[in-house]
C-alpha cells in the first residue's frame, strides 16, 4: 500500500513538473508468482464446439448423419495437480439437432412425412473431468487426453417441420416441451488435443426417449471438435 | 439400453489413445563414470582451443573432456532406437527409445540416471540478384548498429577481431556460402568449419534452410565494400546449425553438442541468438541452473568461452522476461534499443532472473539492418544485438589476449554507457570501445546534483544539457542517444532505480528531461536502507534513503 503511494505521488510530482516517463518498471510487483493460467494451478478457459451425431445403425433411417449437429458453448476449469495430470469441470449449453429422414417406414417421432423435420435437444450441462498432459512444457496447455463424464438437464425439448402448402410457401411448425424426451441425459466424454484445439467424442448412456413411447433410440456417439478462447 | 458397437468404438479410441502417446520419446542418459584413456587434449584439441585454456589457468586434461566410454554408447545403441548425441561434458547420450527399451537402459549398472525430455520451442527473433540498396532512415539505423560501438575508434586502432574464433549457433544460414557480406573470409579461408547437428552424420551444409543465422552473422563481421554491418571482419568463424522448427527440445541438445564443437574447434566466443522460453519453461525457471541449455552454456563458460546470448524478444509478452541461456550467470546477456529513441526497446525481454541476478547485462541496437541471403533487410530482434556485441567482444578481447573469458565479461560490463548504473532493460548500457582503447579517459563532469532537504530528494540537472546534444557538450560522456538527425547525437534521458538493502532493484525508470528540476522524492516513502541511484549524460550519483 506504501508503495503504491509512493508511485501515486511519484506519478503526481512528475506531472507537476512536466517530465514524461519514458520507462517504468516496478520489479517487486511483477514477481509476484501468478496462479493462473494455462499450466498454473487454476485455469479457466471459454470453449465454442461443433460435433456430429455418428455410428448408429439401427437409427440412421432416422436421422442425417453429417446434417445433424451438436454446437456446444461453455466454461472449462481446469486443476493443476502435476505439470503431467489435473483435474476439472465444465459447464456449458449443448444445442442438438437430429435432422429426420423422411422415408418409409418412419416412427419417429410419428409415421408423418414432412419436407424437413428435426428433434433439437439443449442441455444445460456440467461434466468432470481428468486430463493427463503429454510432454514438458512452460504455461502452456500442451498436448493432452481428457476423460470424464457428463450429466444435463435437458431444458429445451423442440420438433420442428417445414412443409411447403398449396401456394409454395413454406409451412414451419414448432412444438416444445416434448413428453416423450427425457429430461435428463449423461455419458461419457472424451478429448484430445493440442492448445486451444481439441478433438471430442461423447458417449451418451442415457437414452433421449421415454421407455413407455417405445421409439428407436437416436445416435449415442458424437464426434466434433472445440476451439478454446483465451488468450 | 448400451449400444455395444459404438461403445466399444469408442472404449478402443479411449483406450489406445494413451499408447498412440507412449511410442518414441527422448532419453538423456547419464553415466557414472568416464574413461581417461586414449584422452590426448593435444591431440583431441583445436591448438586455439588449447591457446584459450592457458590463458585461463584452466587444466587441459579435465575429467569433463575425457570421452565417454566406448563400450557405454555401444551397449546403449544396441537397446536405444537411436542415440541423438553424445556429450563429454555431462557424461551422457540422449537417446531415442520407447519406455520398454529406457527401462533396460536404466537398469545398466553404469547408467547414474535417466531423465525424459520433450520438445521445445525456440524463439529466434525476427527476417533473392544481391541487393545493398537501404533508404534514408537505414542508412542511419546501419551508421549507428556500429558507431553506438565505437567503430571509429576501433577502425582507427586497427581493430577488427583478428585472432578470435568465432561460433554462431543458429537455425540456418541460407546462402552465406554466396552472400557477398562474407566473401572476404571466404577467401581468407576464416570460415574454418560448419556442421549441422539437425541431420544425422557429420553433414557440413548448413546454408540451407532460414536465412536468420545470415543475419546474425552478418551483425558480428559482414562487410560488403564500404557497407559495414558488423565490428568483428577479422575473425575467424564456426558455424553450427542446431535448430529445425519441427523438433523442439532436441534443439536443445544440438545447442549442447554443437557448443562441444565449438569448445573442440577452439572458439573463443560462442553467440547464440536464440532462446526457450514458454513452450518448456515456467519465467520462474530463468534461475540460471534450471533449463538444460542454460547448464550447457555455463559448461561452455567453464571452457573459458565467452558465450553471448540474446536477451529475448518477450518484453511485451506475457513471458516478460528473459529467456534461457540468457539465464545463465556466465553467458552475456544482450538486451535491445530502440534506434529512434535510443532507449530500450519495447520487445527486448527484461531481467532479473528468478534469483534476482541481473540480466540483461549490456544492450545494443535491437533494430539494425542485415545482410539476409538476397540483400540488406532491415530487421529487428536481439538476435541482432547479441551478434553486434559479440563482434564488440571480439575487438576487446583483441585488445588485450591476456584476459579470461570472464575478466572480459566484467570488462564489458564496465565499459557500458550506464555504468557503473545499472537497470533490468538495459544492463549496464551499451559497451563503449574507449574503454578498451582509451585507459586514461577524462573523467565526465558531473552533470546533474541531488539535492536533500530534510525529507525530500530533488534531481536538478544542468541547464545547458537539457535538450541538447551530450555527446557535443560534453565530450567523453558516456551515455544512451536518441537517434536523430544523426545516430549517436541526441537529446539524454534520466535514468534512476531504487535498490534495496540486497543490491536488488524494486524499481527503475527512464525519464524525458524538459527542465532543470526533474524529480523529487520524499524519504519517507521508502524503507530505511534503500538506495536511489541517478545517471545522466555519463554520470551517475547514488543517495541513501
Amino acid at each position: 500500500m506504501k508503495r503504491i503511494l509512493t508511485i501515486s505521488l511519484l506519478l503526481l510530482s512528475l506531472s507537476v513538473f512536466s517530465q514524461e516517463i519514458l520507462l517504468q518498471q516496478n520489479v517487486k510487483a511483477d514477481t509476484i508468482r501468478p496462479s493462473r493460467g494455462p499450466n498454473l494451478r487454476n485455469f479457466t478457459q471459454g470453449y465454442i464446439g461443433l460435433g456430429f451425431p455418428f455410428f448408429t445403425n439401427e437409427t440412421v433411417r432416422y436421422t442425417r448423419p453429417g446434417v445433424s449437429s451438436d454446437f456446444s458453448f461453455g466454461l472449462r476449469y481446469k486443476r493443476r495437480i502435476t505439470n503431467y495430470f489435473a483435474l476439472g469441470l465444465d459447464g456449458g449449453i449443448h444445442t442438438t439437432s437430429y435432422k429426420l429422414k423422411q422415408s418409409e417406414p418412419k416412427t419417429v417421432p410419428d409415421t408423418a412425412i414432412n419436407d424437413k423435420e428435426k428433434i433439437q435437444i439443449s442441455t444445460l450441462a456440467g461434466s468432470a473431468f481428468m486430463r493427463i498432459n503429454v510432454g514438458r512444457r512452460g504455461n502452456y496447455i500442451g498436448n493432452y487426453l481428457d476423460l470424464g463424464a457428463y450429466g444435463g438437464w435437458n431444458f429445451q425439448k423442440k420438433h420442428k417441420t417445414t412443409n411447403e402448402n398449396a401456394e409454395g410457401e413454406n409451412v414451419r411448425e414448432s412444438t416444445t416441451r416434448l413428453k416423450y424426451i427425457e429430461n435428463f441425459s449423461y455419458g461419457l466424454l472424451t478429448r484430445i488435443g493440442t492448445s486451444r484445439y481439441t478433438l471430442t467424442a461423447q458417449y451418451r448412456l442415457s437414452d433421449i426417449f421415454l421407455s413407455s413411447y417405445s421409439m428407436p433410440e437416436l445416435p449415442r456417439l458424437i464426434i466434433g471438435f472445440e476451439v478454446g478462447l483465451f488468450r | 439400453m448400451l449400444k455395444s458397437k459404438p461403445l466399444l468404438l469408442l472404449s478402443g479410441f479411449l483406450f489406445l489413445l494413451p499408447f498412440l502417446s507412449q511410442a518414441q520419446q527422448q532419453w538423456m542418459v547419464y553415466l557414472k563414470d568416464k574413461q581417461h584413456k586414449n584422452f590426448n587434449p593435444y591431440s583431441y584439441f583445436d591448438k586455439k582451443a588449447i591457446e584459450r585454456r592457458v590463458n585461463a589457468g584452466l587444466p587441459l586434461d579435465d575429467p569433463s573432456d575425457w570421452p565417454v566410454k566406448e563400450t557405454y554408447i555401444n551397449e546403449i545403441s544396441l537397446m536405444a532406437n537411436d542415440v541423438i548425441i553424445t556429450s563429454r561434458w555431462l557424461n551422457a547420450l540422449a537417446v531415442e527409445a520407447d519406455d520398454l527399451q529406457i527401462n533396460t537402459i536404466r537398469q545398466l549398472p553404469y547408467v547414474l540416471a535417466v531423465e525424459w525430455i520433450k520438445p521445445s520451442q525456440m524463439q529466434a527473433a525476427g527476417y533473392e540478384d544481391y541487393d545493398t540498396s537501404v533508404s534514408g532512415n537505414e542508412a542511419q539505423i546501419l551508421a549507428g548498429q556500429l558507431k553506438t560501438l565505437g567503430i571509429d575508434d576501433w577502425q582507427k586502432a586497427g581493430i577488427d577481431g583478428k585472432g578470435l574464433r568465432i561460433a554462431i549457433l543458429d537455425v540456418g544460414f541460407d546462402r552465406a556460402d554466396h552472400v557477398p557480406a562474407f566473401d572476404q573470409i571466404r577467401s581468407e579461408k576464416r570460415l574454418i568449419a560448419t556442421r549441422d547437428f539437425t541431420t544425422r552424420g557429420n553433414n557440413e551444409n548448413v546454408f540451407y534452410g532460414n536465412g536468420h543465422g545470415t543475419e546474425v552473422w552478418s551483425c558480428i563481421a559482414g562487410k560488403i565494400g564500404d557497407i559495414q554491418i558488423g565490428l568483428a571482419t577479422g575473425a575467424e568463424f564456426l558455424l553450427a546449425k542446431t535448430e529445425k522448427s519441427s523438433e523442439k527440445f532436441s534443439e536443445e541438445l544440438y545447442w549442447l553438442a554443437a557448443a562441444e564443437w565449438a569448445d573442440k574447434n577452439g572458439a573463443d566466443i560462442i553467440n547464440s541468438s536464440l532462446g526457450y522460453t514458454g513452450k518448456r519453461y515456467f519465467n520462474w525457471q530463468m534461475d540460471g541452473k534450471t533449463s538444460f541449455v542454460t547448464r550447457a552454456a555455463n559448461i561452455a563458460a567453464g571452457k573459458g568461452i565467452l558465450v553471448v546470448n540474446a536477451a529475448g524478444n518477450e518484453g511485451s509478452d506475457p513471458w516478460h522476461y528473459i529467456g534461457a541461456p540468457a539465464d545463465a550467470d556466465s553467458v552475456l546477456s544482450i538486451g535491445g534499443i530502440d534506434p529512434e529513441t535510443g532507449y530500450h526497446t519495447g520487445f527486448s525481454s527484461y531481467g532479473p532472473t528468478t534469483d534476482k541476478r541481473m540480466k540483461p547485462n549490456v544492450s545494443a541496437y535491437g533494430h539494425v539492418i542485415a545482410a539476409a541471403p538476397a540483400g540488406l533487410t532491415s530487421t529487428q530482434g536481439t538476435s541482432f544485438a547479441s551478434p553486434l556485441v559479440a563482434g564488440f567482444a571480439a575487438c576487446a578481447w583483441q585488445t588485450n589476449r591476456s584476459l579470461t573469458n570472464m575478466q572480459l565479461f566484467k570488462e564489458i560490463e564496465v565499459s557500458g554507457s550506464l555504468y557503473p548504473y545499472f537497470d533490468y532493460a538495459h544492463g549496464f548500457g551499451i559497451p563503449q570501445a574507449g574503454h578498451f582503447l582509451n585507459k586514461n579517459q577524462t573523467p565526465i563532469p558531473q552533470t546533474f546534483k541531488i539535492i536533500e532537504n530534510g525529507d525530500s530528494v530533488t534531481i536538478v540537472v544542468n541547464k545547458y544539457l537539457i535538450g541538447k546534444t551530450a555527446a557535443s557538450e560534453n565530450p567523453g560522456s558516456q551515455s544512451m542517444k536518441r537517434n536523430e538527425d544523426e545516430p549517436g547525437s541526441s537529446q539524454e534521458y534520466l535514468y534512476y532505480n531504487i535498490m534495496n538493502k540486497s543490491g536488488v532493484l524494486d524499481s527503475y525508470y527512464v525519464l524525458d528531461v524538459t527542465q532543470s528540476e526533474v524529480l523529487t522524492l520524499f524519504k519517507s516513502d521508502f524503507l530505511h536502507g534503500e538506495t536511489l541511484n541517478v545517471h545522466f549524460a555519463g554520470y551517475s550519483i547514488s543517495v541513501k534513503l
